[in-house]
């Protein structure tokens, strides 16, 4: 074939360069999501933040095709349960469409009908066409004609009448308004044949419709689909993804493609000239052909769209659509592309361009194969049209054929006299069929489209048949476009902000009601104090700890402590960022034996080369053939054995491979290498981080933490920092439940590199200095928290004065009690846990679940998450939250000009935000958004997971974390003023854009009054006012939360007062 | 007692799996609390095939082969419901119900809220009394009806995501290459029942002598079965089931079936040198191909299951060589290992010992046309479009425009452009003659009816776009069925078993 002529100088701009930037841009709108091991949370619209909510869901609908809310019909549900109030719907709606909500649009038999009436009805039932055949079946047999509509009420009814007579005859009076032919009526066929247009131009309006269809969002494979049934992914995908994943794999495969070192085109380009599988498929000239595209893929892509004719105007939208269609590998190509130092990246260097010059080139190769047998023209866009419109009513025939509109006699014919290339035979068809059907014309109404609206709007206004035919075809119009006014993403909207509404206002309730009754003081000095994480999934322990102990005092902050740095633990082979992801650290630490321990070290490492050793002979087990076999037959029926143990009692096996570990790898004392080199002065950056921290660092470091989180004065003889991780078996997800502030990794070393500088006699003095100061008979002692087991790892318990041992022992005792029962509440919502189980049973229940290589829910993740609140944890001590709040300490009392407040918004908003919008999206459209069941998922390349042997790369959350979350944005409360709030928004452009986009709620609560104010877009801060008395009163959680699995609201929890509940 | 152990070994699990296949039939709405009812009665038919098979292991373990006949079957040839074993067949039993158990055990928990959890579950055990009837059966004809059971259970979890036209297409690519192997079998069966007027697995050596094409049709059918040359393609796509699904079938037991049937024609081969050297050949040849693309697959399941394929194919030559107790061995090390790989596949990532799995050896590292040929896996998949399918559908199409001309005609079914619709509700305008027209006229009435009545009232509009996919498939999988070669077979088989009830 010939290309067409490659214009690359020409004096209009520069197509190249053009392309390149268009291609910039298509990235950001992939999925951004990392190689699954550093998976990290983020808001999954990130592209489009700057729009806002629900622009930015426009945007991507209209790009995508899916969907940015819950369905309608799963609102409706969550109303029909109570979890949507008809108050939330209404306040929903008027704060989106207040004005002239209550005008009266007209009155119909002495009833005024008002747009929220109308509104109303439209939210409460679904009102939405039906299937033609779905029409006639209700006529002929269903419950619609002699039953009123779900959500008729009982004055709507008395209205109305007695159903089986009143239905018919509205049903009559409706289409007589309407002007509807009767639906046995022959004539109605007849009738709208009258005039109809000559077969040949209507075969090319079907064509028009086809390609403008193709135009407004489709690809040439949509355009070719639609004429030909034969889809070309078919032939493109598989081996673009065979390709793409071989060259991202980053150590899977034990045996790699040589020669990556000079990029994906180029290697893509070799292995298709040199394969033979393009020859059997019949394209044996086109190996020869892609091998002659150019070496640089831009130049590349260039030639190809010149090729396919494509129109500069048409190019960035073709680029775009067909990068959407395998969304995730062309994701993780850009990824890779736009992360240069990343190690497979350097050794296989990939980006957008080369995927999409590969996709191209696929697609033309392919593309022309098809469009040659069928049109006799190349695949060019150009060529294409003219072919069609010379043979119009063939190509319309094709496409009615494969649209399967076509009756069975009709379609064998158009077969037949298809595959017999006889244009004469193809002709005659295609009259047959515009005789048989003819074209229904868009504008008039129908039955199953404007009527079933309109009777079902009848039946939920009250509107019986006489008056509705009294009123006639205007009332009948004025009502359908009132209706029109309200479409389904206006709907959605005021739905999504209902199930905000009834949540808020639960909170904000039950938050004055704390005040209400009393906040939390710190009397004496406090046994304990202990900062978690700021995590959903503290809540829950925190809670039990404090109402069980409450002389101890806890805290919630960003799971990183205010030490960002790269990590380097013992065993480990490269460091990891352990920091928020928009954080680059500047500072580096390693996990080093003591000093004295170096005998201890040698074994220890020693007895690692030799696990290694042994899962590496295990892993060769998976693949190879004769050393395999021979290995199988030697031990392969002992391997079972602990593998049977594994599956039916895990706790004894994990006992049993502890205790087997601890005789091949003796533990080394080792510590963290927290302090630079005193000749280490160069000042550190994010490109040359220091070795360790600086003295003044380590002061910089602690002071920001306890002021962070208040804690400056009556520090207790023992302060906790707790790290968090999860451990599960068998998921390849397993980051996306570790600890957001850490990049999706523990926190325990950052709570032990903080314990080690906070200990040091140089820091205190330099703290002391600051005017922070900690007594000496306070030891801070780091720890990591597994959320899925509940167990907690103690870090350089060595080195607690013996002094404090019993203190400690003490907070051991209390912790014990506190993961029990924070494990008891977790199983409620846990279908495998046992029922109604004692605290110790349910502690033995997620221990063995975390063991468990058959569960896909080890535990619930962040499903729970809805509110954030940064304030002292006085708001909310004895709160039953349920689980669903992040809690960040924040004292205002020690921050009168709110920079404190500023950094913790700064760091903990995209946070906070990036895990919630991330489960919101993942849950609105789990197949487009998130990544489907875990069920057939497939590891690929280190990189990712693929359904089955071949799919597209699938980013976000699988079905099993989110499918008991509630989408819901972000109820984001902060102990501040409105003016203060509104200054760090004007400073701090990252929170501005959250706050202003409506991506989170943002409430103010008076540190001095608790006055709420709650932060409208485009309006401003204003005034809420809650009612502390809807608050209900329990004495301890489980009262609460016992005997049923779905969410419950929050509760004020009151140990010593009786029962009550307003 | 011991009797009715043994006969419920297979049949516990294959009756609970297809009564839960059967749910939906049964129009009870599927409810997340059943889930622990089938656990329940899971455990129990697996307890039973255990104990029967230890019972088997410890039958075998003093003497030598044992039977056990339950009733007659057919008398035309002579078949026995009957069970028999050698030790290695017993072993081989007992292992694959403990796989069946491990597999079950694990999807009870993974399976979770799934909305087709009965029908999973049901496959499952379903297969797993299939498998057990396909070692124990004494006769060819009993290790038949499991073989055909097991393969439609697989085919039926591959496509396990009918929403996913690769997993529906998996699913019938592994369907249509078994046919291959399917119909070798009967062909054997036709000439064995032709030639002994019985089928019993004792008298094979008597069968290889007097009918030497049937150690080779044997091989053929297990070669299809275990995925060996040149039928590999297929079990790739398998892969597109859920995790334990693809453990049971192609990481511990289906894909040993082609073994288990050189296990009991072993006695054959031992006759036949050409039978056994085109065993030899095939497994050999596997091994070495499928152990090389295994190394190069980028996933996890695709690397497993090449790997798979190539120990299979060691104990192929091992049965081929007369080493029948250790491919015994082999198997029974296979399988479970395997199952278990399978099972854990999800945790590759933290199995790794560092950041990337050992590399292979440097020289072969470097060849890069073989890297590209074995991750394509030999282009087999390419190389059997070209040399079978295409052929194939070019000499349906001509089959079927005979129909159109000739077969049609004849029928009076009415055909031709542009002719009148049917009258579904009268019958009365319809052009046609013949009863085919008129019955099927009236059978589809009466679904209509039907479906205005349920479709319509209780399921709404869900049911009738998943029959029409079901639909859509059927056709495909009939239009298969259908090619010319599968009904010259099977009229084959009809002839050689004709012949073979003569007395």
């Amino acid at each position: 074939m010939a290309h067409a002529p490659h214009s690359h100088a020409g004096p209009a701009a520069d197509p190249r360069a053009a392309l390149g930037a268009a291609i910039a841009h298509i990235g950001h709108l992939l999925p951004a999501q990392a190689p699954i091991r550093d998976f990290v949370h983020h808001n999954t619209l990130h592209a489009d933040q700057h729009r806002g909510f629900d622009e930015a869901i426009a945007h991507a609908c209209a790009r995508t095709g899916a969907a940015g809310y819950l369905p309608e019909a799963a609102f409706r549900e969550r109303r029909a349960a109570g979890r949507i109030r008809a108050q939330d719907l209404r306040t929903a709606l008027d704060e989106r469409h207040g004005a002239g909500l209550d005008d009266v649009l007209l009155t119909i038999g002495g009833l005024p009908v008002t747009r929220r009436s109308v509104w109303m009805a439209q939210l409460e039932a679904d009102l939405s066409e039906i299937s033609r055949a779905r029409l006639d079946h209700e006529r002929r047999h269903g419950e619609a004609f002699c039953t009123f509509a779900p959500g008729v009420t009982a004055a709507d009814a008395a209205r109305l009448g007695d159903p089986a007579s009143a239905l018919p005859a509205l049903w009559e009076a409706v289409r007589g308004v309407l002007g509807l032919p009767a639906p046995d009526d022959a004539a109605d066929e007849a009738a709208s044949a009258e005039g109809a247009p000559s077969p040949q131009a209507r075969a090319a309006a079907v064509l028009a419709d086809v390609w403008a269809e193709v135009e407004a969002g489709g690809t040439w494979r949509d355009l070719l689909l639609r004429l030909t049934g034969e889809d070309l992914d078919d032939q493109t995908t598989g081996p673009l993804i065979r390709a793409l994943s071989a060259f991202l794999d980053a150590g899977l495969a034990p045996w790699a493609p040589p020669e990556r070192g000079d990029g994906f085109w180029a290697a893509w380009r070799r292995a298709a000239e040199a394969d033979r599988a393009w020859s059997w498929a019949a394209l044996g000239s086109d190996g020869p052909r892609i091998a002659a595209l150019p070496a640089d893929p831009l130049d590349a892509l260039v030639l190809l769209l010149d090729a396919m004719g494509v129109p500069e105007d048409q190019r960035e939208p073709a680029l775009e659509r067909t990068a959407l269609r395998l969304p995730g590998w062309a994701g993780m190509a850009f990824w890779r592309g736009t992360h240069p130092t990343d190690d497979a990246q350097g050794a296989a260097p990939v980006d957008l361009a080369a995927f999409l010059a590969a996709r191209f080139a696929l697609e033309k190769v392919h593309g022309d194969a098809l469009c040659l047998r069928i049109f006799g023209v190349p695949l060019h866009l150009g060529e294409l049209a003219r072919a069609l419109q010379q043979r119009a009513p063939v190509a319309a025939l094709r496409v009615q054929l494969h649209a399967g509109l076509l009756d069975a006699d009709l379609g064998a014919a158009a077969r037949a006299a298809l595959a017999a290339g006889d244009d004469a035979a193809c002709a005659a068809v295609w009259e047959s069929v515009c005789a048989r059907a003819p074209a229904a014309r868009a504008d008039t109404p129908r039955a199953e489209r404007e009527g079933w609206s309109l009777y079902l709007l009848c039946q939920l206004l009250g509107l019986p048949a006489a008056d509705v035919s009294a009123a006639g075809p205007s009332a009948a119009q004025a009502l359908l476009a009132a209706m029109a006014a309200f479409p389904a993403l206006a709907r959605q909207r005021v739905w999504q902000d209902a199930l905000e509404a009834g949540l808020r206002e639960q909170v904000l309730d039950a938050l004055t009601a704390r005040r209400a009754a009393g906040l939390w003081t710190r009397s004496a000095r406090p046994s304990a104090q202990i900062a978690f994480c700021m995590d959903d999934r503290e809540e829950g322990i925190r809670r039990h700890l404090e109402a069980h102990h409450p002389h101890v005092e806890t805290f919630g902050v960003a799971g990183f402590f205010g030490v960002p740095m790269h990590f380097t633990g013992l065993d480990d082979r490269r460091s990891f960022p352990l920091c928020p992801i928009v954080v680059r650290p500047s500072n580096a630490v390693r996990e080093v034996p003591r000093p004295g321990a170096e005998a201890a070290a040698a074994a220890h490492a020693a007895g690692e080369a030799r696990v290694a050793a042994w899962k590496r002979w295990r892993m060769g087990l998976q693949r190879s053939v004769l050393s395999g076999a021979l290995a199988l037959d030697a031990v392969g029926l002992g391997i079972a054995v602990p593998f049977a143990l594994r599956l039916a009692a895990p706790r004894l096996h994990r006992r049993a491979a502890e205790a087997l570990r601890a005789a091949v790898v003796p533990a080394a004392p080792t510590a963290l290498a927290v302090t630079a080199a005193p000749d280490d002065t160069a000042p550190a950056s994010p490109d040359a981080p220091r070795r360790g921290f600086a003295e003044g660092e380590q002061v910089d470091r602690v002071a920001g933490l306890l002021r962070n989180m208040g804690l400056v004065t009556d520090f207790a003889r023992l302060v906790v920092l707790m790290g968090h991780g999860s451990i599960s078996q068998n998921n390849p997800h397993l980051a996306a439940y570790d600890c957001g502030a850490c990049s999706g990794r523990h926190g325990g070393p950052n709570a032990r590199a903080f314990a080690a500088m906070a200990n040091r006699p140089a820091v205190r003095a330099g703290l002391a200095a600051r005017g922070i100061a900690i007594p000496d008979d306070t030891h801070f002692l780091g720890a990591e928290h597994n959320t899925c087991d509940e167990a907690i790892d103690w870090y350089d318990l060595d080195l607690l004065p013996a002094s404090h041992r019993a203190e400690h022992a003490a907070l051991l005792a209390a912790l014990d009690d506190a993961r029990a029962h924070s494990a008891h509440e977790r199983c409620r919502k846990l279908f495998h846990a046992p029922p109604a189980p004692t605290p110790q049973r349910a502690l033995r229940h997620v221990e063995a679940r975390s063991l468990d290589v058959s569960q896909p829910r080890p535990e619930l993740g962040h499903a729970t998450n809805a509110v954030a609140i940064v304030g002292r944890r006085a708001l909310t001590r004895g709160l039953f939250l349920d689980r669903r709040a992040f809690l960040v300490s924040y004292d205002p009392g020690v921050d009168p000009d709110g920079r404190v407040l500023e950094g913790i918004l700064a760091a903990v908003g995209p946070v906070g935000a990036g895990i919630n919008l991330e489960y919101y999206f993942s849950t609105v459209e789990n197949e487009r958004w998130g990544c489907g069941s875990k069920v057939p998922h497939n590891l690929v390349g280190l990189v990712g997971v693929m359904e089955g042997s071949e799919s597209d790369l699938r980013t976000g959350l699988p079905r099993q974390m989110i499918e008991v979350h509630e989408p819901v944005r972000l109820l984001l409360v902060v102990e501040a003023t409105p003016d203060t709030l509104l200054g760090i928004a004007s400073r701090q452009p990252g929170v501005l854009e959250l706050v202003a986009g409506a991506w989170v709620q943002l409430i103010s609560l008076d540190p001095a009054t608790g006055a709420l104010a709650r932060f409208r877009p485009g309006i401003g801060f204003v005034p809420v006012d809650p009612d502390p008395t809807r608050v209900p009163q329990r004495a301890t959680s489980a009262e609460w939360y016992a005997g049923t699995m779905d969410f419950v609201p929050p509760a004020l929890l009151t140990p010593d007062a009786g029962v009550t509940h307003a | 007692m011991l009797e009715l152990l043994l006969a419920a070994g297979p049949l516990a699990p294959a009756l609970v799996g297809a009564a839960l296949l059967a749910w939906p039939l049964v129009g009870l709405p599927w409810e997340e609390r059943h889930e622990r009812g089938v656990a329940r009665a899971a455990a129990l038919a697996l307890l039973v095939t255990v104990a029967a098979d230890a019972a088997w292991v410890a039958l075998t373990l003093g003497g030598g082969p044992t039977t056990h006949t339950f009733g007659r079957w057919l008398d035309l040839p002579r078949v026995a419901w009957a069970l028999s074993a050698d030790l290695p067949l017993a072993a081989v039993a007992l292992v694959l119900a403990l796989a069946s158990v491990g597999a079950v055990r694990f999807a009870l928990t993974y399976m979770h809220r799934e909305a087709r959890f009965a029908k999973f579950l049901g496959g499952l055990l379903l297969f797993a009394g299939a498998m057990q009837l396909l070692v124990l059966g004494a006769s060819p004809a009993l290790t038949f009806l499991g073989w055909e059971v097991a393969g439609g259970c697989s085919a039926l979890l591959i496509a396990y995501r009918t929403e996913r036209p690769a997993a529906v297409a998996g699913g019938l690519r592994a369907l249509i290459t078994n046919r291959v192997g399917d119909a070798a079998f009967l062909l054997a069966l036709g000439l064995w029942a032709a030639d002994r007027g019985s089928l019993d697995w004792a008298e094979a050596a008597s069968v290889a002598r007097e009918a030497p094409a049937v150690p080779f049709l044997l091989v053929v059918a297990a070669a299809a079965k275990s995925a060996q040359l040149p039928f590999t393609p297929w079990i790739a796509r398998a892969m597109e089931g859920p995790t334990p699904s693809s453990t049971l079938f192609y990481g511990a037991a289906m894909v040993h079936a082609g073994l288990v049937l050189l296990l009991r024609a072993e006695p054959m081969l031992a006759l036949s040198a050409g039978a056994a050297a085109t065993a030899a050949g095939l497994g050999l040849l596997t091994a070495a191909l499928a152990g090389l693309s295994a190394l190069a697959q980028p996933d996890v399941k695709g690397g497993l299951v090449q790997a798979t394929v190539a120990q299979v194919g060691l104990g192929f030559v091992g049965v081929a060589l007369g080493l029948p107790g250790w491919a015994a061995l082999h198997l029974c090390a296979h399988a479970l290992v395997r199952g278990i790989q399978f099972l854990l596949s999800p945790s590759f990532l933290t199995d790794l010992a560092g950041d990337r799995n050992t590399p292979v050896p440097a020289w072969l590292a470097a060849r890069g046309g073989w890297q590209r040929a074995a991750r394509e896996r030999f282009y087999l998949e390419a190389l059997h479009e070209a040399a079978i399918a295409a052929p194939l559908r070019q000499l349906a199409a001509g089959l079927a425009h005979l129909d159109d001309r000739v077969v049609e005609r004849l029928s009076g079914q009415p055909g031709g452009a542009c002719a009148q619709p049917a009258d579904p509700d009268t019958g009365a305008a319809v052009d046609g003659r013949g009863f085919a027209v008129a019955s099927t006229v009236r059978v589809a009435a009466a679904v209509e009816v039907i479906e205005e009545l349920l479709v319509g009232r209780f399921i709404g509009e869900g049911l009738p776009r998943g029959t029409g996919r079901v639909g859509a498939t059927l056709d495909g999988l009939e239009r298969r069925l259908a090619q010319p070669w599968v009904i010259a077979v099977v009229v084959a088989i009809g002839i050689g078993l004709a012949f073979g009830s003569t007395p």
